[in-house]
């Protein structure tokens, strides 16, 4: 018995002192990430080619699916926490102002290369993502491009044009089901319904333009939510889906991979998706599949026709209480340098939203080279707040239904009164929201 | 190291005689026996109790404190408000359509679950006791529900209901049943039908384990001698079986009312809480709110219906033991 506690506090001293974060040799670099669409390849990728930089820094992964649910409990509790966390879009403003995360503003004043501070290397739109009370906490993780993937073989075959304006892509769809033998202009899925949001807030932004936008994501009052540009977004989606004869049977009870699986194996000819489709698909993908992501059809009336609706949302942070603070940092500078955002790109066939040209990566996909371009060549949308109310959740693009495609498909609402509908509701509420998000006593 | 051994050898029984020196304890052999004893039970005991007053006191205590609070993301903690989360969520309650639909779907889980799922697994556990013929193929169907893990089991669920590929499509079609519209998870008036149909699919074997273990303690020589007079299977199910096995009957009752409050990954997992809201319940609604950080809003949740779902309970553990009466054999 005594023998067997003796070998039992031998182990905790033994496994105690290898939670300082530094091994015999150096400094042991903890990343835990939320292993989704992109996979795992690229961070293996990222970290060799830190440690060959660093040969004193060993760098430990540590990937889940679930991880950005099970990073809350950790971060708030101080406890098993690593030096990075990669994690999906969720409300990381929480965590900054109750002190639970490490200032970056140091790390945004680094340079990256001669005279290129980390902040001037990200893209312009993007600069304020990771601001909160005056002070930096997070860095964007991915950026994005968003809106109608297409059957590119499918639209050869029988002689499809991609569509360019808004019009045309009505008329297309008319066209498909015309000529198509039983091919459906859209799949989608119904329990994910926010996909329509990446073309459907496209339209809004080609609409207002990127200020209208921004002045949207300010908040300042209820009549934000008047604005025009989002009933006619909402219109477009009714006259294409609201027609349910346009997508397949069943669609709104679908789950995206259901949906996917319905694009890939030709029942559809476009589905509203992101850059990330391939890597996702890519075990399901049959060999000859041509798809190719179409540049937004432009609304009739548009402000800013060339828009590319990011749906950027995912992020790092470094939690408060990580054992190598520093180290994390030059792990983000090093992130964002070219090399290493060119092998980012290589690997997941995505953007970060930093300044460099992915567009010349030879060896992409033609389906990744036809959304680098229009990445490239578009102003690329991102939805920022700084309103409390927006991270508290209270309000969002479609406040009364989260999202009203499913509605308007199957009729119970029409884009007129769902836009209506958002209005009241946050009208009747505005009062509370504010007290909530404690802009007013 | 040998310092470190021959300082452990000696620790225990230098600690004992400090300790019984200190409390001027009585140093005999029987007396140190029965202290041992006391201090077993009470090492068996600490973790328990360590566990109930942190998961279940603790946490608790929480959730009433934070239902009085609201997180001001400016002063960076959560602040006072009194009962301005209980005015808000009780206005949700009574103006926001998906909120009704949610209660709605919850209390329907207490028939479901106690008049069609308890039931059906009564009877299924009398026939697999009775070794009906076919009674294996009936135990993988609904056995098999139980060990498999409920994302899987979602997943092949959804799948043969597919719109384009699923087989149940072309089954129910032969009846005259045709794919509703949207889907069958994706149209307001079937998402739930089709939740609760999946959860009586895969709720009945785990009641069947635990209801079969209860029959066949029923001891041999009652259902002998009720079959020497000549009873038949429906007999000897409703007045012979049932009431013998009533006190299982009455926890899984219990068990059954519970859920109303706690069920969510059903409709999480199956249709995302959709369409529009059509399959989320009052659980569900929480567990939204929790991933959102809205901690405390979900606390008031918490606390509303529990004060509704206590006495709710209580009366109906209290109504069943008095329809049946405790058997003891």
């Amino acid at each position: 018995m005594k023998k067997i506690m003796i070998v039992s506090l031998l182990m905790i001293v033994v496994m105690l002192s290898g939670c300082n974060g530094e091994t015999d040799d150096g400094k042991v670099l903890q990343i835990d990430f939320a292993e989704a669409g992109y996979g795992r390849a690229w961070l293996e990728n990222t970290a060799d080619a830190f440690m060959e930089e660093n040969p004193d820094v060993e760098v430990e992964l540590n990937g889940n699916p679930n991880m950005t649910q099970n990073a809350g409990p950790r971060i708030e509790s101080g406890r098993d926490l690593p030096d990075l966390f990669f994690l999906l879009d969720t409300n990381w403003q929480r965590w900054a102002t109750r002190g639970y995360l490490e200032p970056l503003g140091d790390l945004y004043e680094r340079e990256v290369e001669p005279d290129v501070t980390f902040l001037e290397k990200m893209n312009d739109g993007i600069q304020d993502f990771g601001l909160i009370n005056d002070e930096y906490y997070s860095v964007p993780w991915n950026d994005g491009v968003t809106g109608l993937v297409y059957n590119h073989g499918m639209f050869e075959e029988y002689g499809w044009e991609v569509p360019e304006t808004v019009d045309e892509l009505e008329a297309l769809t008319d066209q498909i089901k015309e000529e198509g033998s039983g091919i459906k202009p859209f799949t989608w899925p119904g329990q994910a319904a926010s996909y329509w949001n990446f073309p459907v807030l496209g339209w809004w932004a080609q609409y207002e333009g990127l200020e209208g936008i921004e002045t949207f994501m300010e908040f300042d009052s209820p009549e934000v939510y008047q604005q025009e540009g989002r009933l006619k977004a909402l219109q477009v989606f009714e006259t294409l889906i609201g027609d349910q004869s346009n997508s397949t049977d069943g669609v709104n009870g679908l789950v995206h991979t259901q949906a996917q699986m319905q694009f890939i194996n030709g029942f559809a000819a476009m589905m509203p998706n992101g850059i990330w489709l391939e890597t996702e698909m890519a075990s399901a993908m049959p060999d000859d599949f041509d798809m190719r992501m179409m540049q937004l059809p432009v609304i009739e009336g548009a402000e800013e026709p060339m828009i590319n609706n990011t749906m950027a949302g995912d992020f790092i942070i470094v939690p408060e209480g990580a054992n190598e603070k520093e180290l994390a940092k030059e792990f983000l500078l090093f992130m964002a340098t070219d090399e290493a955002l060119i092998q980012y790109t290589k690997d997941t066939g995505t953007p970060r939203p930093f300044n460099y040209d992915p567009t010349q990566i030879e060896g992409l996909s033609t389906f990744v080279d036809s959304a680098l371009d229009i990445w490239k060549n578009s102003e690329n949308l991102y939805f920022i707040s700084k309103n409390p109310m927006y991270f508290a959740n209270n309000v969002n693009f479609f406040p009364a239904s989260g999202a009203p495609y499913g509605d308007i498909y199957l009729g119970d609402e029409t884009a007129q009164s769902a836009f209506e509908k958002d209005y009241v509701y946050v009208q009747e509420r505005w009062d509370q929201f504010q007290r909530d998000a404690g802009l007013t006593e | 190291m040998k310092n470190i051994k021959k300082f452990f050898d000696k620790l225990p029984d230098r600690i004992v005689a400090k300790f019984e020196q200190v409390f001027r304890l009585d140093t005999s052999g029987l007396a140190r026996r029965k202290r041992a004893r006391k201090f077993f039970i009470f090492a068996m005991l600490f973790i328990p109790l360590l566990h109930f007053f942190v998961f279940f006191v603790y946490v608790n205590i929480n959730t009433i404190v934070l239902s009085f609070q609201r997180y001001d993301y400016n002063a960076g903690e959560n602040m006072f408000v009194a009962f301005q989360n209980y005015k808000t969520v009780i206005n949700d309650l009574l103006t926001t359509d998906q909120l009704r639909v949610a209660i709605i779907n919850s209390l329907i889980y207490f028939p479901v679950n106690n008049f069609i799922i308890i039931p059906l697994s009564t009877v299924t556990a009398y026939f697999m006791y009775r070794k009906v013929p076919g009674r294996n193929v009936f135990r993988v169907i609904f056995f098999l529900p139980s060990i498999i893990s409920i994302v899987v089991l979602t997943m092949s669920f959804q799948f043969m209901f597919d719109p384009m590929f699923g087989p149940m499509n072309d089954i129910v079609k032969a009846f005259g049943i045709n794919l509703p519209e949207g889907g069958w998870f994706g149209n307001p008036d079937t998402v739930m039908p089709m939740v609760y149909f999946y959860s009586v699919w895969a709720g009945i074997g785990f009641n069947m384990v635990l209801l079969n273990g209860a029959i066949s303690r029923i001891p041999k020589e009652v259902i002998e001698s009720a079959r020497i007079d000549g009873i038949g299977m429906f007999k000897e199910l409703t007045q012979i079986i049932v009431p013998m096995i009533w006190p299982t009957i009455t926890t899984l009752f219990v068990v059954g009312t519970t859920v109303i409050f706690t069920m969510f990954l059903q409709s999480l997992l199956l249709a995302g809480g959709g369409p529009s809201g059509a399959s989320k319940t009052v659980a569900y609604i929480v567990v939204e709110m929790v991933q959102t950080g809205n901690l405390t809003e979900a606390a008031t949740f918490g606390v509303i219906f529990s004060i509704i779902g206590i006495p709710i309970i209580l009366l109906v553990k209290n109504l069943m033991e008095r329809i049946g009466q405790n058997v003891e054999y």
